[in-house]
Order: structure tokens, then sequence, then C-alpha cells
């Protein structure tokens, strides 16, 4: 029996052991991606809901070369990729994909897609484009792969370190000078809104620069774990939303920009 | 111990400037050595603390030798002080303690920025640089957004609202429309102030401070050459710094620094002095919620009551307790980052010795205050001067 919902801002539905997922905007009758979705996000969000399932999947092959399966792994857990596996993870032409046991799936576009502004989603996505092509020289925040790397895992996982409370993002040493453990403790994906701000494409870091002005600036929102901890987020999918003090928000993984030819995921926060 | 005495101070105008680092340095030292009242020769120099956060990348290294050398101070100890927008409180508080240690007798502080020759992006690029790169920059924050992420946090936890801040930057424009070195010397209305162009909401451009060019410079000298200098000079009472968690995440509150309180503490202790004492304050209102916090932190409003204190005017040249800003702040004297602190005390120095332009003159002054911050409160050094030795 087919189940339809919402899940991490897409449209799932689940058959059996068949996992279907797509971007909620449409395009003349076609799924898109978002200002910040792509195959690896809707991967990473399936396998996520997957697992909430009680399915346990160590190992996945994939259609799509497009999947940055670095961050795949670490956003998931999987470590095999490999050709033939128990499970496949079949792309689909239009911003949706599917997870299944079977390599034959049949995709029905999901109702209540929304339309996108159709300039703005070209402007986007040419926007993505020049960002990542290895001509664009970033004027943001260098971030080498190293320290991209060394953080991606609490990044995406929300991992903390506990000592005596949560602790994240994590830290080196403790205020008595000790090592503090790895990360270990898995923040809640809701959050509560402590603060937020718009900026204006003015405003907005060197790194937003192409992107910020075609979405009119950009929405950050400060906010607080029930475990203790607070951390600062983008926010996605806001176009039609805006956020306030007290209202909750779900952590979820989109792209955050491009470095050297490299997309950096991360985090986000997605009102509730 | 030693005590350490201003002798001369002197500043560029805050702005767009046409002429380079080498060239605004000079001038800001130049006007330093004019100001001491007799006797004075760069030779008498022995180092130099100079503050820069060495915006857009030119001379990032060896910034200080290239300045001193071009300004009469060749061959001295010399280095460049870092700590974001407050290098120059660092570097003033780097020699004073040169002096207190009894390592030098004449030490020169000062900072630099040169900010409006870049191109809008890469200057974007330079505004982020102190703060958090890797989690609070890729949550899209530069200091405007973080900023703005304490004010919104401060109106919804106190009795305030962005009128507020309105008060404040109406307040420092009035201030700084007499100083002839102030970058923005226009008065607003509370009306335009309030409905000015929204950079990080609930922030518009009148809460933001500019991005200016700029160099400052003071001369420090330890207490028993002193007399060879001035009759008549300020003394450095006491010197506050702290730090705190760079990031606001990582913090207990973002409606405080608590690096200021602590510096502030220090630097009250340390002078044997309490807030009531302090005549005016040179405060670091990058954004005029800045300057709201600060009036808690420094102790001038109690916790929670620094928007009825900006609300009542209370901050206002001779008209308040304690004239907050009297040079127009950052707000209008404008943000040449690392000359922002040591541009404080030229003002202090000026206001304290009577000479800044009358008709902007703090009456009956004796006590004055520098708090300088870098980046969202991760450092700040607070200074207290008085005309007495023994405040």
């Amino acid at each position: 029996m087919l189940e339809n919902f919402d899940w991490q801002g897409y449209k799932v539905s689940l058959d059996s052991e068949t996992f279907h997922i797509c971007s909620p905007w449409q395009l003349q009758g076609n799924p898109v991606f978002g200002h910040d979705s792509d195959y690896t996000t809707l991967a990473i969000s399936l396998l996520s809901l997957v697992h909430s399932k009680g399915f346990q999947i160590d190992n996945i092959s994939t259609n799509d070369s497009d999947i940055d399966l670095e961050v795949l792994k670490v956003a998931t857990g999987i470590e095999n990729f490999s050709k033939d596996c128990d499970w496949n993870l079949i792309c689909h032409d239009f911003a949706s994909l599917t997870i299944s046991k079977s390599k034959e799936t049949h995709f029905s576009i999901p109702n209540g897609l929304t339309e996108i502004d159709s300039k703005l989603h070209e402007q986007i996505n040419l926007a993505w484009e020049k960002e990542t092509s290895l001509e664009n020289v970033s004027q943001g925040a260098y971030i080498s792969s190293q320290q991209y790397a060394e953080s991606l895992n609490s990044r995406l996982n929300l991992l903390a370190q506990f000592d005596d409370k949560a602790i994240w993002p994590p830290r080196q040493l403790s205020d008595d000078g000790t090592v503090i453990g790895n990360p270990e403790v898995k923040l809640s994906r809701t959050c509560q809104i402590e603060s937020w701000t718009k900026l204006s494409a003015l405003g907005a870091p060197s790194e937003f620069s192409i992107r910020a002005p075609l979405l009119d600036g950009i929405s950050t929102v400060y906010v607080s774990f029930e475990e203790g901890a607070r951390g600062v987020f983008l926010l996605t999918d806001d176009q039609n939303k805006k956020p306030d003090i007290g209202m909750k928000g779900e952590i979820v993984i989109r792209k955050i920009y491009s470095q050297e030819g490299q997309i950096r995921y991360g985090t986000k926060v997605q009102l509730i | 111990m030693v005590d350490v005495a201003i002798i001369g101070a002197g500043q560029t105008k805050y702005g767009n400037h046409a002429s380079g680092l080498k060239g605004m340095w000079a001038e800001a030292a130049k006007n330093a050595f004019e100001s001491v009242d007799q006797n004075f020769h760069p030779s008498k120099i022995d180092e130099a603390f100079i503050g820069s956060v060495a915006f857009g990348g030119s001379q990032l290294g060896n910034t200080a030798a290239l300045l001193t050398e071009h300004s009469a101070m060749k061959g001295i100890s010399v280095r460049r002080v870092e700590n974001a927008c407050a290098s120059s409180g660092f570097a003033l508080r780097d020699a004073w303690m040169a002096i207190k240690s009894g390592q030098a007798d004449v030490v020169v502080a000062g900072g630099i920025e040169k900010m409006n020759d870049l191109t809008p992006e890469r200057k974007r690029f330079w505004l982020g640089v102190s703060g958090d790169t890797e989690w609070e920059r890729l949550a899209g924050l530069t200091f405007p957004g973080t900023y703005a992420l304490m004010a919104r946090r401060y109106f919804h936890e106190f009795n305030s609202s962005h009128d507020d801040l309105v008060n404040i930057s109406v307040k420092n424009h009035m201030h700084g429309f007499d100083n002839h070195v102030a970058h923005l010397r226009k008065e607003v209305s509370f009306e335009k102030a309030k409905n000015g162009f929204m950079v990080a909401d609930p922030l518009t451009l009148y809460d933001c401070c500019p991005t200016s060019d700029g160099a400052s410079c003071v001369i420090l000298a330890a207490d028993h050459v002193v007399k060879e200098f001035t009759d008549d000079p300020l003394w450095l009472l006491s010197s506050g710094a702290a730090s705190d968690n760079l990031a606001l995440h990582d913090r207990p509150s973002i409606t405080q620094l608590l690096a200021t309180q602590k510096a502030s503490r220090s630097a009250y202790s340390m002078a044997g002095l309490k807030p009531s004492d302090i005549d005016l304050a040179e405060v670091h209102d990058c954004f005029t919620i800045a300057e709201l916090l600060a009036t808690e932190d420094l102790g001038f409003a109690g916790r929670g009551e620094g928007g009825k204190f900006a609300r009542q005017g209370l901050g206002r040249r001779n008209e308040g307790e304690v004239c907050i800003n009297p040079s127009g702040g950052l707000k209008s004297k404008g943000h040449p980052l690392g000359a922002t602190g040591t541009g404080q005390a030229v003002e202090v120095f000026k206001q304290l010795k009577g000479t800044v332009e009358q008709s902007r003159l703090v009456r009956d002054a004796e006590i004055g205050m520098t708090h300088n911050v870098g980046g969202s409160g991760a450092t700040c050094a607070v200074h207290i001067f008085g005309r007495e030795r023994n405040a």
C-alpha cells in the first residue's frame, strides 16, 4: 500500500521495500530541484528515512555519477557503493530518485508539487553552474578541503561531544585542558528559533554573492537544540515563510556553496 | 610601578582617502608628533605597535616595518597587532605594557586601515574574515547579520525595540556633525534613520557604521620622562582586556558581551573607579545594538536597561550623566578597523585637554574611557584616562 508524506522538505512515497523521493517544486508539470537541492541531498534525505523505518542498508549501487559519494558516505554511514549491491539508488530524469531492491522501478510524479518561478529557477541554476566552475575564484572565506572534511561528520549528522552537556559544534580541549572525547551524541533534528535575520545581498558574505541578489537576500537563524547546544544555520525553502522566535525548525542537508569546483554540503533549517 | 601618560595624539580624517597606507600613516604620525607640547623628536621613540587587519591583503606581512620606515621611526622594535576591529585597542595596551614593564620610556601605539580601494565583493570578503569562518560564515553571517541576531534577541528578552537603536544613530550623527575628522558629518532625523535601507533585518543602513580609510597614532611616555615633553599630560590610568568565544552559538548569551564586562571590570578596578565616575566614553558602536549592549556591559545602565538609556538620551553630550561617543562614534566618525581603537584614544586625549572643536566639547570632563571590540565580541580592550595622575 502506497504511503505518501512530506519528509525534510521533500515529497516521499513508500511502497513495501521501494522508496521514492521527489523535489516539492515543479516546472511545466515536471519536478525540478529547489534552490539548494540536488540528487545528493535527495539521496541523503531518503536514506535517512529508510534507516528510520528500520531497514539496514550497508551497500547500495547507484546509476548517477553526479552524486557526491563521499558526502553520502559520511551522511548515511554506507561504505559500499559498488555495482552489485542488495539495494539500488536510481536517479530519475526529473529531480527525484528511488531506493529499492529491484533495479526496475516505476515512479509516478506525486501530487501537490508547487510551481517554481521559471526565470528565477533558470537564474539560480546558472548561478550554481558559474559558482561551481573551476574558473570561478571565490572571494569567499577559504575553507580548505581538509578543514571541510574534518567537521563534515559533525556538520551533517549533528554529532556532538558530551562533557557534562552536549557540545556542538565540536571543540578541542575542555576548560581544564583535557581532550574532549569524539563526537558521539546525535542532536535531535528539530530545533527552536531563538533569533533570526534576513541579510540583504549587500550584507551577505561574498560566498553567496552570485545567488543572494537573485534570492533577494538570505535568511539565517540562531537556534537551540533540546540537548542544550546552539547553532546558526541558513534557512531553506523560505520563499513563502517568515521565521519568528519560538518557532520550530527541522535540520536538513542542502547545498551551501561551492569552492574550487566542489559543492560544499551542510545543514540548513526548514521551518516547520 | 611606573605610571603611563599620553603626551601626543593625532589622526587622519576618516573617510575615503586618495593616499595609500604610507601616506595615511605618515599624516597621523606627524599630527601626533606635532601635538606634543615640547622637545619631541621621533628619535626618542623606543618601540611602536600598530594595529591593522591589513584589509584587502595589501602589505599583510611586516606592515609595521614599512609604516615606521616612512614615519621617522626606522630601526626600533615594531610590530603589527591584529585583533580584528580591536587591533589598535590592543596595540595601545601593548604600548602601555611596554612602558609598565620598564623596557621602554616612549612608545607609539597606532592603527591604520585602507578599506575603500576594493571592489564591493572583495570588501565583503575582508569584512567577514574576523568572524567564525567555518560555522557562522557558512550560515550566511557577516557582522551585520551577527549583530542583527543579537538585536532581535535583545528586543525579545527586554523592553526594547528598533526605535531605541534609532535614537543611538541620531545621537551619534548629531555628535559627529561638528567633528572635522568624522567620515559622515551629517545629522539624520529619527524618521530617516528608522526607515533606512534594510541591511540585515532589523538593522538598517543607519544602524551600521561606514567602512572608512584612516590612521591614528598616540604617543605614550613613562612618568619619569613626561616632564620633558609636557606639563599637561593625560594619564592612562588603566588597561583592561579580555576575550570570549568567537562564535555566537558558543556563548551562554547573545545579548551581552562577556569580554566587555570582564575587560571593563579589570579597568575599573585598576583605576579605582566606577562607571559613574566616567564623564565621557568612546564606545565601539560598529552597529547601534553594539552601543546599546555596551552601555550595559560597561555599567552605565543596568541589565536590560540599555534601551531605556538610549530612549531617554542619557548618552547625549552635556545632557546625560556620561557622554557616549562624543566623536560621533564608529557610526558617524567612521570605522577604519585597525585604526579605530587608538582613534578613540585621540578623541579622549583632545576632549580631556579641551582641544576639540568647542561646539562639541564635553564640559568639565576629567575622566574618559575607550571601549574597543574585535568582531562580535571575541576580543575587547578597555582603557581609562584621567586628567589627574591618581584618580
